[in-house]
């Protein structure tokens, strides 16, 4: 979208349309015919423009046993002739309580409605708005996020509707708008209060290498004079910078792991919740002017601009900056800092934004790029604009928290589409209507190495790490539904694993003291996409539990490295497992109706019986040949093999310690079935046999319910 | 995102040469070489850090991927005037694109577009090249070493971050365009001098000069003495002065065929 121009918004009786983009609809500009609304004037269009903190109540009678918070900043932008909104919404769950506690006090403007990211639920923009006698009105395209994967997984719509009443304002109170908003097909109540003419903000956080000048101001060729606030002011963001430290020691050569390390020990302390960023007036890295640094895995909190940098010779730069270290010409010097910060900012190159804006002067072009477009007559930095190209102006304004708040997508998220498809309506709680679970640890623990066609196993610890009792679900399996596991294959979407059974029920907890852990041990070879591990290379696996309704928790991201069968062994355990037959026998413990699937478990147990997936096969054999088994539908009936079934398990439990035969047999025993026979047999088959076997008691114990330990 | 079509100027071409086939334990260096048809002024910047120079990569089954360094960076012009004939040539780690993720995740055919802005308003853009990526035959910890963020972060930035310290030198240094661009992490100009040596050993001087123009970009790092290092052991060998000039950003004129 290129420059606007157009008729000045005007007063609250007359209607206004906007277009999906946000643009005024000439046409269809007429006087105001609604029956005025609530009592008082309406508020100017102008107004509206800057941040609010938008906060929803469903309408009707509540739905289950916990009240949802929902709320987030919006950011309304009245422009000459455009008028655009968009907000991102955090939700967390409270208890109900009989006495609804006193909502604490806003604090007073300016300030922005920054709150914690793992609460982040959903992000809207308008799709159209209309101002008359004082009431917007815009439908949203709204994108939900997935707290687990961090990434915006479905689209739905919406519409919105905030009146704006003279009465309603005060000298001595923030402005409200109030309304309602229907969102998933419910209908909520929308509050929305002013926090600030500004849209964004940010604290600044500026550190100075000893004998650098931070360019507090800087004066422009043409007599203009601005600073680092007011190049951020003229896209509406409130960017604080505030010099702290003047005597960073010096080092007249910067590496990255030198930055990241002074970024680590210089910068000072701030709130959970607060958008900040650290901005160092550093010496050197070769020729470079800035770079944005931090790229660890809590990214984008930290810039520099490098003030030994010296600008060239060329005529194209203006005559007194030439041969001179960046922070003696605080124009260009502020350009850079501006410039790297907003990359902090996640804003682009333009030369590399997948949205193709204008190479041009802005800030966001590289100053060689700028350099490009210098003459004699109009020199380097005079040349530059000290303001933000349009594409990213409104990518400051408009763009989704996870995009744009320093420290939490990596530097490059955001370019891309935000889409994946239009899902079923979700109400207002978005997608995950749980909370970060504070005090608790979730550990996933599996293999690092595979091949494709072996069988792979994983542990899930649940820890409490508090000093209170928590009570948890004992459900730490993938069957029933409290715990899932996100897969992401190599170059290949983020999918969610389950068991290919899924049971329903009410949710068990036991008390889990201080200290004690909850273990869940399950195969997972064979899920809902199949061979979880059909493709060779590094595979990212992390689980999610959610605790009691409320909280969830997540364990850290484990990489699993997959390679094709290499030895002649390896090939022929593939062989048979890769069989779909195969994989879902291992998956249910039993194999049903199908002598071919038993052949072939029969030939993997006994190819190869040193190997855990050959000794996986012959637990299969073991847990289906101790029971009978009907096939309802065919009318067909397996007898059992009690014998056959014993001897397969002490096959599997030859050279096995055992704790190795109980954590295998707990895996090959579909979670929904507590009483399968091989976690009993293998029992009773070690008891007494060995020092470990009471290690062994707990893993059957804990296959049938899991308790603190 | 698409694929570029080929875009020539008609003083201007773009070429990006790689290995045909490579083990996925070994980093990718490729060379990005300019050359002109007649007088012409470009920028000199043919490098992914100062992001004039970009590479579209493609991967079997995979959307294109265009390999951005993760460190977004600020610098000045550089241009240089090629006659024509002359060259201009730049070394190109792909490694991993923004976030540092690696750029080929598993073996097979990958397709790469080298694209370079000789002005801020112009481009120009090579013919596709293929590289198959292999699995490697003995060597998983080497390949699993250059997918670890920290080693990528530390390869590219040329500074070794400390949890990836133990990886630079032991698995990543196996291969000697590894060992040379772990040494330059390091920043040790012996490692370099060996390192340096022991890749012309086995490829030649302009190896060891592209593996190092594409870490440390000779314009953006001048009198780094980690090029300088290179550079002293190259010198002997260096019968065409090819490798000196991509260690130096300068034109280069090839010999007449």
């Amino acid at each position: 979208m290129g420059e606007r121009t157009g008729q000045t918004v005007g007063d609250g009786a007359t209607l206004y349309q906007f277009d999906e983009w946000g643009d005024r609809i000439e046409a269809a500009a007429e006087e105001d015919q609604s029956d005025g609304g609530p009592a008082g004037p309406p508020c100017e269009i102008s107004m509206l423009n800057g941040s609010w903190l938008l906060r929803l109540t469903p309408q009707g009678p509540r739905r289950g046993l916990a009240k949802s918070e929902v709320r987030g900043p919006m950011r309304i932008e009245v422009a000459a002739a455009a008028l655009r909104v968009s907000g991102d919404v955090y939700v967390r769950q409270m208890p109900l309580q009989p006495h609804e506690p006193d909502t604490p006090p806003l604090p007073p403007a300016p300030w922005y409605p920054q709150l914690p990211m793992s609460q982040y639920s959903w992000y809207f923009r308008s799709t159209g708005v209309t101002f008359n006698a004082g009431t917007v009105s815009f439908g949203i395209d709204r994108h939900l996020w997935d707290r687990t994967t961090q990434e915006f997984v479905n689209t739905d719509t919406g519409q919105i509707e905030l009146t704006c009443r003279g009465q309603d304002q005060d000298a001595d109170h923030p402005m409200v708008m109030r309304g309602q908003a229907r969102i998933g097909g419910q209908t909520y109540t929308a509050v929305a209060t002013k926090t600030s003419e500004s849209y964004r903000g940010c604290r600044v956080e500026v550190d100075v290498m000893t004998g650098r000048v931070w360019p507090q101001t800087a004066t422009l060729c043409s007599g203009v004079e601005t600073s680092f606030r007011q190049v951020y002011g003229t896209s509406g963001w409130d960017m604080q910078a505030t010099v702290d430290e003047l005597k960073v020691p010096e080092d007249a050569s910067l590496t990255n792991a030198e930055l990241q390390t002074l970024l680590a020990t210089h910068r000072g302390p701030g709130t959970a919740d607060e958008w900040r960023l650290w901005l160092l007036v550093g010496s050197a890295q070769g020729s470079l002017f800035g770079i944005m640094f931090d790229d660890d895995s809590v990214p984008r909190e930290g810039s520099v601009g490098f003030a030994d940098a010296t600008l060239g010779n060329d005529p194209i730069i203006e005559a007194s900056a030439r041969g001179k270290p960046l922070d003696e010409v605080p124009a260009a010097y502020l350009r850079t800092l501006v410039h790297e910060a907003g990359h902090a900012l996640n804003l682009f190159h333009p030369k590399h934004d997948v949205h193709n804006p204008p190479i041009g002067t802005e800030i966001m072009n590289q100053t060689g790029d700028v350099m490009g477009f210098a003459t004699e007559a109009n020199p380097y930095p005079c040349n530059a604009v000290f303001a933000f190209a349009e594409h990213d102006r409104l990518s400051l304004i408009h763009a989704p928290d996870p995009q744009v708040r320093p420290g939490w997508k990596g530097f490059g998220w955001g370019h891309g589409s935000l889409s994946s498809g239009l899902p079923l309506p979700v109400d207002a709680d978005g997608l995950v209507a749980t909370n970060d679970a504070a005090g608790l640890q979730l550990d996933l623990r599996m293999p690092t190495d595979t091949f494709v066609g072996e069988y792979v196993t994983a542990e899930v610890v649940l820890t409490n790490v508090s000093d209170e009792p928590r009570e948890v679900t004992t459900r730490l399996n993938l069957a029933e539904g409290d715990l899932r596991l996100l897969h992401a294959a190599p170059g290949a979407v983020i999918n969610q694993v389950r068991d290919i059974v899924v049971a329903c029920g009410p949710r068990p907890t036991t008390m889990l003291p201080p200290g004690g852990s909850l273990t869940g041990r399950m195969q997972i070879y064979f899920t809902n996409e199949g061979i979880t591990f059909d493709q060779p290379g590094p595979h990212t696996l992390r689980a999610e539990l959610d605790v009691d309704g409320l909280n969830s928790v997540r364990s850290q991201r484990v990489t699993m490295h997959v390679r094709t069968a290499a030895t002649q062994a390896e090939r022929d355990i593939a062989g048979t497992t890769l069989d779909r037959s195969v994989g879902m026998a291992l998956a249910l413990g039993d194999f049903g109706q199908n002598e071919e699937t038993r052949e072939s478990l029969a030939q993997l147990a006994d190819g190869h019986p040193g190997h855990d997936t050959a000794a996986a096969g012959a637990l299969v054999l073991a847990n289906a040949l101790a029971r009978p088994h009907l096939d309802v539908r065919a009318g067909v009936a397996r007898e059992a093999e009690p014998d056959a079934a014993r001897a397969y398990l002490e096959q599997a439990s030859q050279g096995r310690s055992p704790e190795q035969v109980l954590e295998l047999a707990v895996t090959v025993a579909s979670p929904t079935e507590k009483d399968a026979p091989v976690v009993q047999a293998a029992l009773d088959l070690v008891q007494g046999t060995a020092p470990e076997v009471n290690r062994a008691t707990e893993i059957a114990e804990d296959f049938v319910a899991p308790s603190p330990r | 995102m698409t694929i570029p079509d080929p875009v020539t100027t008609p003083e201007l071409r773009l070429s990006l040469e790689a290995p045909a086939r490579l083990a996925l334990d070994e980093p990718l260096i490729a060379l990005a070489r300019l050359a002109a048809a007649g007088p012409v002024t470009t920028s000199s910047r043919l490098n992914l850090i100062e992001s004039d120079l970009s590479v579209v990569v493609t991967g079997p089954g995979a959307h294109p991927v265009r390999a951005i360094w993760p460190y977004p960076v600020d610098s000045g012009l550089r241009r240089v005037t090629l006659a024509a004939g002359e060259v201009l040539e730049g070394g190109v780690l792909l490694l991993a694109g923004s976030g540092r993720k690696p750029l080929f995740p598993t073996a097979g055919p990958y397709e790469l577009v080298a694209e370079f802005s000789p002005t801020p308003a112009t481009t120009v853009t090579a013919q596709p090249v293929t590289v198959i990526r292999e699995d490697p035959a003995e060597a998983e910890d080497q390949a699993r070493a250059l997918a670890d963020p920290g080693v990528i972060g530390s390869l590219m930035s040329v500074s070794v971050s400390q949890p990836a310290a133990d990886a630079l030198a032991g698995p990543v240094s196996t291969t000697p365009t590894g060992r040379l661009l772990a040494a330059l992490a390091a920043g040790d100009p012996a490692g370099i001098r060996e390192a340096a040596a022991a890749l012309a050993k086995v490829a030649g001087p302009v190896a060891p000069a592209t593996t190092a123009a594409a870490v440390l970009p000779p314009g953006l790092f001048p009198g780094d003495e980690r090029l300088a290092a290179v550079a002293a052991v190259l010198a002997a060998q260096d019968d065409d002065g090819r490798a000196a000039a991509l260690l130096a950003e300068r034109p280069w004129r090839p010999p007449a065929r």
